[in-house]
């Protein structure tokens, strides 16, 4: 579990590093969008513990398929809702640029994987 | 509650198990041989058909659409896949013993047949809607947001969430353009749809043969086609989420309560996520929040509900109201009559639009209009003989959304597109009702495959002519696309485009810059005087042209297909309208190739005339 919030809280910040490569760059694309699609959303399924995998990891969700699939849907449906607010949000500012679009999102992440969790609360 | 505990009562697993077993002992003998030579025929007809439906899409011609268009042209192989793929489902969804990995396999099959086939096929985007799209995020990128214009696209200024989320994804790739994957979103779109139906039905039942019958009916019965390019498919994602989220919580919900709640029925963290999601709804698209809205108000009339509801509803109405009062506020305010209007006349709401016909309708689009009506009649009769043969889902919350989106129906007429949409709304919640009257475990079990296989193949068939009927108008050739291409390269600022419909390829690109004219769409007295007499018609719509800012008339295959189709104009119109601009001296043909001719209409002195 640790593992999973730590790689979420970096994974923006490798996004991010992303941006350097050229342009349409395979590896920026998949980053990006491994990023954008699931990245955000799962640190808030793990933040703001909407299911198991808050507790105990990607090992509380094998044994109940609801929770897997409230984890994946929620995964991508919150990465997308998130990612949008953001680019909507700066767009609306007039203040867009990628990189502040992806440093907004790396920052979100981060903060909902580092969450701190209390016993029992899951 | 005998009735109730089958289908929502938080019945444990041992007593499904119970019920199976007290099927026929023939039926419970473990591994019989009826049993494993019927599993063995799944693992082979699933992937045979798939191998036949990729085989089939080799040598179509789309040139020969017409009528119907694409199924006039995809072989009897295709429909042997589909047929075949359908038989598999059922013959997997009646063994209990198969795995949720086939019977997904089952439907992403199905997915891939219906909505990859347009795609596989076509050399370009398909759906002028879609270019449409793609034209706005291609403007996003270049004015850093949605650019302020009037007209149709006045619209997406009001709304911009869904563009702008795809400008921050091109901007982050490095890639140039929406096109790269614009062709995948109804493959794409409609796989993710899967989750969160599944989402929403396991809510409310356990029994997997219901949860994955529901999610086979509802892509066998949406025929509408929104599921492209476009803010509503992206709407609609976030919607049945948010819904599935409601159900889940709601005391007929086979899930115990949640611990520990603090608002209403709800933790903290969950009503977060639910408000995120409703607040991406509310600015990414017009309509969905008012679904939403609906959907949550339907389901806050049982009392028992509304600790569940309530919240929820609230977040639904701030959302909407916050941003309703600010960012789309202009636009609201310059279409508040029109809206005020069709508050007042909701019976005018319920026709679904098109234009009066100047001309007559293809023989077989009148066809196609009665399929698609017998099938949305079909879906609707069988959720009501759903709701009075099995009674255990009047508890569950589907009636009530079910019926929730005719609310909207009577606000707005939504371009003349609500009952489509109605119909869209309420799909979820019927194909669970029709999944619990095949499915659910009272149907006599020799008898139900032989009733449900046909009818499984009719939603199809009529889903078939809804979604490719139109394909002839639908789909576009690389040349009609180069024709547009070349029109939005070379018209200079403030030049006025022409065309006969909408329906051209990629001739929003740069809309910002160009003014745009769709004669069909003209007030009738205009396309009446177009049939009577085109070359002064046309004139007189390009009679503010200057040799700085010259007209351009943009005539395309697609064009004069939907004519033909819809009968909106003769279907010679484009023929006629083409002969009188050739023999004019005022128009110059700048651009022409075997599906697109472009005129320039450029008056000799400058001031126009």
């Amino acid at each position: 579990m640790r593992s999973l919030r730590w790689g979420l809280a970096a994974s923006g910040w490798v996004a991010l590093a992303a941006t350097a490569l050229q342009a349409g760059h395979p590896l920026r694309v998949a980053c990006m969008t491994v990023f954008l699609v699931l990245c955000p959303g799962l640190a808030a399924v793990s933040g703001l513990r909407l299911t198991a995998l808050s507790t105990g990891g990607w090992a509380a969700l094998r044994p109940d398929p609801y929770a897997l699939l409230k984890t994946v849907v929620l995964t991508v449906v919150l990465s997308l809702a998130l990612s949008m607010l953001v680019a909507e949000a700066l767009f609306l500012g007039g203040a867009f640029t990628t990189e502040r679009a992806v440093l907004v999102l790396a920052a979100v992440t981060s903060v909902l994987a580092l969450l701190p969790r209390k016993a029992g609360r899951g | 509650m005998g009735r109730r505990s089958e289908l929502t009562g938080g019945t444990p697993p041992p007593a499904v198990q119970t019920q199976a077993s007290a099927r026929t002992p023939q039926a419970s003998l473990p591994h019989s041989r009826r049993d494993t030579a019927r599993r063995w025929a799944v693992r082979a007809m699933l992937p045979t058909a798939l191998a036949l439906w990729l085989v089939s899409l080799r040598d179509v011609d789309l040139r020969r659409m017409r009528d119907l268009g694409l199924l006039q042209v995809l072989p009897v192989s295709f429909w042997i896949a589909l047929a075949l793929l359908t038989l598999s489902f059922c013959m997997a969804l009646y063994d209990r013993r198969t795995k949720n990995v086939w019977l997904a396999a089952h439907v992403l099959g199905l997915i891939a047949v219906l909505h990859a086939t347009p795609t596989l096929l076509y050399a370009t985007l398909r759906y002028a809607w879609a270019w449409k799209h793609v034209a706005v995020v291609d403007a996003v990128l270049r004015h850093d947001g949605v650019p302020e214009t009037t007209g149709r696209f006045a619209v997406y200024d009001a709304w911009p969430g869904f563009f702008e989320l795809n400008a921050l994804f091109l901007r982050a790739t490095g890639m140039d353009s929406v096109l790269g994957y614009a062709a995948w979103a109804p493959p794409v779109s409609n796989a993710l749809l899967v989750l969160p139906l599944l989402l929403l039905y396991r809510s409310v039942v356990r029994d997997r043969r219901l949860v994955w019958g529901a999610v086979w009916i509802y892509f066998s019965c949406a025929w509408i086609g929104q599921d492209y390019f476009a803010p509503q498919t992206f709407a609609f994602l976030l919607f049945v989420t948010v819904i599935a989220l409601v159900l889940r919580q709601l005391p007929s919900s086979v899930f115990p309560p949640s611990a520990r709640p603090r608002w209403g029925a709800w933790r903290r963290g969950p009503l977060l996520a639910v408000l995120i999601m409703e607040i991406a709804i509310a600015c990414s698209h017009p309509l969905t929040p008012l679904m939403l809205i609906s959907a949550l108000l339907a389901l806050s009339i049982p009392r028992r509900n509304r600790r569940v509801t309530l919240p929820v509803l609230a977040g639904a109405v701030a959302a909407t109201a916050a941003w309703d009062a600010t960012v789309a506020r202009p636009y609201l305010e310059i279409h508040l009559n029109s809206l005020m209007e069709s508050l007042l006349n909701p019976s005018s709401n319920v026709a679904s639009g098109g234009l009066a016909a100047l001309g007559t309708a293809a023989p077989g689009q009148v066809l196609l209009a009665w399929i698609d009506r017998g099938l949305t009649a079909g879906v609707v009769l069988l959720a009501v003989m759903a709701l009075w043969r099995r009674p255990s889902t009047r508890r569950t919350g589907m009636p009530l959304l079910l019926i929730a989106p005719l609310a909207v129906l009577v606000a707005n007429n939504y371009g003349g597109e609500m009952i489509f949409r109605v119909y869209l709304f309420a799909l979820p919640a019927a194909a669970f009702l029709i999944s619990a009257l095949l499915f659910e475990r009272d149907t006599r079990r020799l008898r139900a495959p032989l009733v449900v296989y046909p009818l499984l193949l009719c939603m199809l068939g009529g889903l078939a002519f809804g979604y490719y009927g139109k394909e002839s108008v639908n789909s576009f050739t690389r040349e009609e696309v180069a024709a547009a291409r070349y029109v939005t390269d070379h018209a200079p600022r403030g030049a006025r485009i022409l065309t006969l419909t909408t329906d051209v390829a990629g001739i929003d690109m740069s809309y910002d810059r160009h003014s745009r004219v769709s004669l069909a769409y003209q007030h009738i007295r205009d396309r009446k005087h177009l049939v009577g007499d085109p070359l002064a018609t046309v004139e007189a719509f390009v009679a503010e042209a200057t040799a700085k800012r010259p007209a351009y008339i943009v005539l395309t295959r697609a064009q004069h297909a939907l004519t033909y189709l819809t009968g909106v104009l003769p279907a010679d119109t484009q023929s006629r309208v083409e002969k009188v601009l050739s023999e004019s001296p005022e128009f110059t043909v700048v651009y022409h190739n075997r599906d697109a001719v472009v005129f320039r209409y450029a008056p000799p002195e400058a001031g126009g005339r």
